[in-house]
């Protein structure tokens, strides 16, 4: 496969042979494995001062710490720029300070300092961390916070790009949430090394992606190369520990606005919930949708009468299941109110209603005939059989007062559905406050309860205060006692 | 030693009588582990091909065969090329996984590449004027241009290395975060399909 030919052999005296493979193999030749990143020093081409290179082969420009000059480390560390009279931050950490983030060993080799355009008070500080194994990372540091920042390659930039920067985007399984605008920063100071040439005022566009458990991916875009990070939010004590950092040079965390918007709610926990909303909806609109459609299929109309008064007909009930129901209509309360109707199964009485009387053999029914009314509802209870309605009125009615009459089997009636309904919601409410609401908003609702309870309590204390006052200190105070009116 | 640690075959090296395990029957190059000589392979016989230079030592997650657990997958390096792109230098390991399928492993100062040999979809012209950003088929944009010139190797190779060859590279975006290198020295164009691993997901071990 591969024409080239092999080097010439060595003219160095080959090693005394071990014995062939099938008796004891030959020890092994032992490679020294370093355990740290070969470092080396240069002088810097500006200033003659000493500058120790840290980083790896990745490394392109070192910016001298006492000069500030910008040296391109692949040019014979020609000076590129300068970031003189440059606002220095004063930031707890240095370049050389070695300290483990996550597990890993890593030495700060560069610094950048940040500062927003729209807001030139917002600056903070990002150290370029070096491992020999697991290459670069970067520490931020943000009044006092603390984040490990990781480059990802594996990120669907593509479909990022082609989708235009959505507000969700799902990366690793995991779900991040748009946190803001777009926003430009822009570099204000550097030192050491890093693995691109900075320049002062060098503008970059970020997009912030809000995850669960204190995580965050940024979209950088920095000409025409975008790199996205992972930013996970590290304990400051520990960092601080690790580095070597003196109390002194300690900065106590602040509240930023990305603790405030992690404290308020995470995505995982919105998902959540909003999956638990959504199953339980989706299971309450199911149970609803079921018994509305077996309604249409179950629901029958047995007897239908418009004109004919009074109305007598026989019909059959064929299914128990559900409940019955009578519709009267009248074209005016008056008019139903002399109306009577009556139910018979096999020649006995089962049913009988009026404006004032009701009779049921078995008790199971529900009316709705008010006094004002033109039309009354009765639910009840037929069990199957033959049975015969009889419509009759009370007094003369005139021409055009029709009155109707319809008898359906197998009616659901929303009170069937209403306790099933409470019932399923009960069930899911909790998960719903447990899941969807934010820890702040948590306390708000309990102390909205407390809140309730105490004044329901306070008002009924009051009440009893009031009562007590009033039947028995009161006649004590009137001189008449408990049994006053007895004395006299 | 286990099934997934045992080579497929194992030779005696021309210069030293020492062991050589051979994991895949199409292995062509290997390095002597005692006495660094370079041996061809050529079907039944093992041809000396000279002494190789020694490698200085790099700190790596990754170690001749020493069995690496990623995804859920094991994977055990075989051997490896150095190459470098002048102020520093990147390996690429010739790794087989459990089922004795074969990798491309590049691992350059923490970023990793795991990929593929695959057939060559394009053709050599690309190498002639690339530029960043330019759209290869439907799919591809090309994120990188580079070349290597190899340090050394160790351990068993598909293919004849020596050093100082060079070769060029083209790396190619896709989408779901593919990748796709093309590779052209004066044996040929190689083509590889794969994805960036997170090297603090590899485990050593099982």
């Amino acid at each position: 496969m591969n024409p080239t030919p092999p080097p010439p052999p060595s003219s160095k005296t080959p090693p005394t042979p071990p014995p062939p493979s099938d008796s004891t193999p030959p020890p092994r030749r032992k490679k020294e494995k370093p355990k740290e990143a070969q470092t080396y020093s240069i002088q810097c081409t500006n200033c003659a001062a000493p500058l120790n290179i840290l980083g790896g082969g990745r490394v392109t420009t070192v910016t001298c710490q006492y000069c500030n000059s910008v040296l391109d480390m692949n040019q014979e560390y020609k000076v590129l720029s300068q970031f003189n009279d440059k606002f220095r931050p004063v930031v707890p950490f240095t370049l050389g300070m070695k300290g483990k983030i996550k597990g890993i060993e890593w030495t700060i080799i560069g610094w950048v300092a940040y500062k927003t355009p729209e807001y030139p008070v917002e600056r903070w500080s990002e150290f370029f961390l070096y491992s020999p194994l697991y290459g670069y990372a970067w520490l931020i540091y943000e009044e006092g916070n603390l984040s490990f920042s990781k480059r990802m390659r594996d990120f669907a930039l593509r479909e990022w790009q082609d989708n235009h920067q959505p507000h969700t985007l799902k990366y690793h399984n995991k779900h991040y949430l748009l946190a803001e605008e777009p926003y430009s920063v822009e570099i204000e100071f550097v030192q050491g090394e890093l693995s691109w040439i900075a320049k002062a005022n060098d503008s970059i566009r970020c997009w912030d992606y809000n995850g669960s458990k204190r995580e965050s991916l940024s979209i950088e875009r920095s000409g025409e190369e975008i790199e996205v990070y992972l930013n996970e939010r590290i304990d400051p004590k520990r960092t601080y520990a690790s580095f070597g950092v003196g109390k002194d040079k300690q900065t106590k965390a602040k509240q930023s606005a990305l603790d405030e918007m992690f404290e308020e709610e995470s995505i995982e926990q919105s998902e959540q919930a909003l999956s638990s909303f959504v199953k339980g909806t989706a299971l309450l609109v199911a149970v609803l949708l079921f018994f509305m459609i077996s309604s249409a299929f179950t629901s029958k109309t047995l007897v239908s009468n418009k004109n004919s008064m009074p109305f007598t007909q026989n019909f059959t009930v064929t299914s128990d299941a559900f409940v019955s129901q009578v519709e009267i209509k009248a074209p005016n309360p008056t008019v139903l109110n002399a109306m009577r109707l009556t139910l018979y199964k096999s020649g006995k009485k089962v049913f009988y209603i009026d404006q004032h009387t009701i009779f049921s053999k078995d008790n199971k029914f529900l009316s709705t005939w008010q006094p004002k009314d033109y039309a009354v509802t009765i639910s009840l209870k037929l069990q199957e059989g033959l049975y015969r309605v009889v419509l009759e009125h009370n007094r003369k009615l005139q021409i055009g007062e029709n009155v109707s009459v319809e008898i359906r089997q197998g009616v659901m009636r929303l009170s069937y559905i209403l306790p099933l309904f409470i019932i399923m919601l009960i069930i899911v409410l909790p998960s719903l406050l447990k899941n969807m609401l934010s820890s702040n908003a948590k306390k708000f609702v309990w102390w909205s309860v407390a809140g309730v309870i105490a004044v329901a309590l306070w008002g009924a204390g009051a009440l009893v205060f009031v009562f007590v006052l009033y039947f028995f200190i009161q006649p004590i105070i009137d001189g008449k006692g408990l049994g006053g009116d007895r004395d006299e | 030693m286990n099934e997934f640690d045992t080579p497929f075959k194992s030779i005696n090296c021309p210069q030293c009588g020492g062991a050589l395990p051979i994991h895949f029957a199409h292995a062509k190059l290997a390095q002597c582990g005692y006495c660094s000589s370079s041996i061809f392979l050529e079907d039944e016989a093992a041809r000396l091909a000279g002494y190789s230079s020694v490698l200085a030592p790099k700190p790596s997650l990754i170690e001749l065969n020493t069995p690496f657990t990623y995804n859920k997958k094991h994977f055990l390096p075989v051997g490896m090329v150095r190459y470098s792109y002048g102020r520093g230098s990147w390996e690429e390991w010739w790794i087989k996984d459990d089922s004795s399928d074969e990798w491309w492993l590049s691992v350059d100062e923490g970023d990793m590449v795991l990929e593929k040999l695959v057939e060559n979809s394009e053709d050599r012209e690309i190498f002639s004027n690339p530029v960043i950003g330019q759209k290869v088929g439907k799919e591809w944009l090309i994120t990188e241009i580079g070349k290597g010139e190899c340090e050394g190797f160790v351990g068993t190779l598909p293919y004849r290395i020596t050093i100082g060859q060079t070769h060029k590279y083209l790396h190619l975006s896709g989408y779901k975060a593919r990748l796709k290198t093309l590779e052209l020295d004066a044996t040929g164009m190689r083509s590889y399909e794969g994805e960036w691993i997170n090297a603090m997901d590899i485990r050593k071990g099982w």
